[in-house]
């Protein structure tokens, strides 16, 4: 190989070594995504946050903003989307014509970024303890277990969880909805191992990361 | 609690609904989607975005936009959830978006998806699509996943 010829080789070589990298390397770690949602704050969101505390009146004035906002934008409001009962800005579905996906697209999202720390710090307000989380977890393992999914001793939950999601995916379940009903694989009843994913899913559900910590020092005075 | 996760109406839909007649299809401009409805998604490795709908012929009784998280070098949360569906109502000529939001973060490893309850009626021929993006994706709207609605 000529030397020209090697140069442009390990060029190439690192190049390619750098894209897998980078590729291989996902997205960047998200533990600052509740410092980041608590930055450049709606004087709304300043105003509702200043004592770090969110009422249910303030929830539902969000919500109002949140409404006001994205019908000028022109979608129109579908209420009464989220889990039952519940009011937040991400109750609301919206809908608009696909021609004009683009500009609704962003305009919506700026009508949910005027509210969305007030919700977000609200689901930290309502989030299940670690406690909780932790018999929520080892209620899932005894769930899978008992839908016949083998699980050591022991396991991990996220390693039994790992294991399900991919029972779900290998037997056909989440695509059932295009074909034939969830049926027993391999002994594993899929259909009851697809609840326990879901009530997991739901009950370690929470806020988002470092988000406490971030409240916790945020001073809403500043500019 | 209130945290929007809207999965468990979904398993009780799926086991309760008649099959569509669907075909797995892909838009102009999208990945083409495979026999579960999905295509590759931004994120981790193995990331996937899926679409799917309960219902029979053009009626559409319940629809699911699906984010499966790649893998991930260790446990990420998944969270900032936004789900759009692109659709054709019958009788009309254009296609409507709907945006679903989720607040808070799920555990990273496990697949998120937001139900549509009851869409209704849908045009012959026409795509039903899903998109998804959140923390994972960063940001970034997946490509759209498509069925076909046919008789």
């Amino acid at each position: 190989m000529r030397p020209r010829t090697r140069v442009t080789a390990l060029a190439a070589l690192a190049a390619a070594v750098v894209v897998t990298l980078v590729g291989c390397g996902g997205p960047p770690d998200q533990s600052d995504l509740g410092r980041k949602a608590l930055q450049n704050l709606s004087p709304l969101e300043k105003s509702v946050l200043a004592d770090k505390v969110v009422t249910l009146a303030e929830l539902k004035q969000a919500s109002q903003v949140y409404v006001d906002c994205v019908t000028r934008a022109g979608a129109t409001v579908t209420p009464g989307e989220g889990d039952p009962g519940y009011i937040g800005p991400s109750s609301f579905g919206l809908e608009w014509s696909s021609a004009d996906d683009d500009q609704m697209e962003r305009k919506t999202s700026a009508c949910l970024a005027q509210v969305n720390a007030i919700e977000d710090v609200w689901v930290l307000q309502h989030e299940a303890s670690e406690a909780d989380k932790e018999v929520a977890e080892q209620r899932f393992v005894g769930c899978a277990r008992s839908a016949g999914l083998p699980v050591q001793d022991g396991e991990d939950w996220t390693d039994v969880a790992r294991a399900a999601v991919s029972k779900l995916d290998d037997s056909g379940y989440y695509g059932r909805s295009s074909g034939s009903p969830a049926l027993p694989s391999g002994g594993v009843d899929v259909s009851a191992l697809g609840a326990c994913v879901d009530e997991v899913t739901q009950k370690t559900s929470g806020a988002l990361p470092g988000l406490a910590q971030a409240l916790a020092t945020l001073d809403p005075s500043a500019p | 609690m209130s945290f929007r996760t809207a999965r468990v109406r979904g398993v009780a839909a799926a086991a309760a609904v008649a099959t569509a007649t669907l075909l797995v299809t892909a838009q102009a401009g999208d990945a083409l989607a495979d026999a579960n409805g999905c295509t590759s998604a931004p994120g981790y490795t193995g990331a996937l975005n899926c679409v799917g709908i309960l219902g029979s012929g053009l009626q559409v009784d319940s629809a699911q936009s699906r984010y499966q998280p790649g893998v991930s070098p260790w446990p990420q949360q998944l969270c900032n959830r936004v789900h759009l569906f692109q659709f054709r109502r019958y009788g009309y000529a254009t296609s409507d978006t709907k945006k679903l939001v989720a607040n808070g973060c799920i555990f990273g490893l496990l697949p998120d998806y937001l139900d549509w309850a009851n869409p209704g009626r849908m045009s012959d021929g026409s795509s039903f699509c899903a998109r998804s993006s959140n923390s994972q994706t960063g940001y970034t709207l997946t490509p759209y996943a498509c069925k076909t609605i046919t008789y």
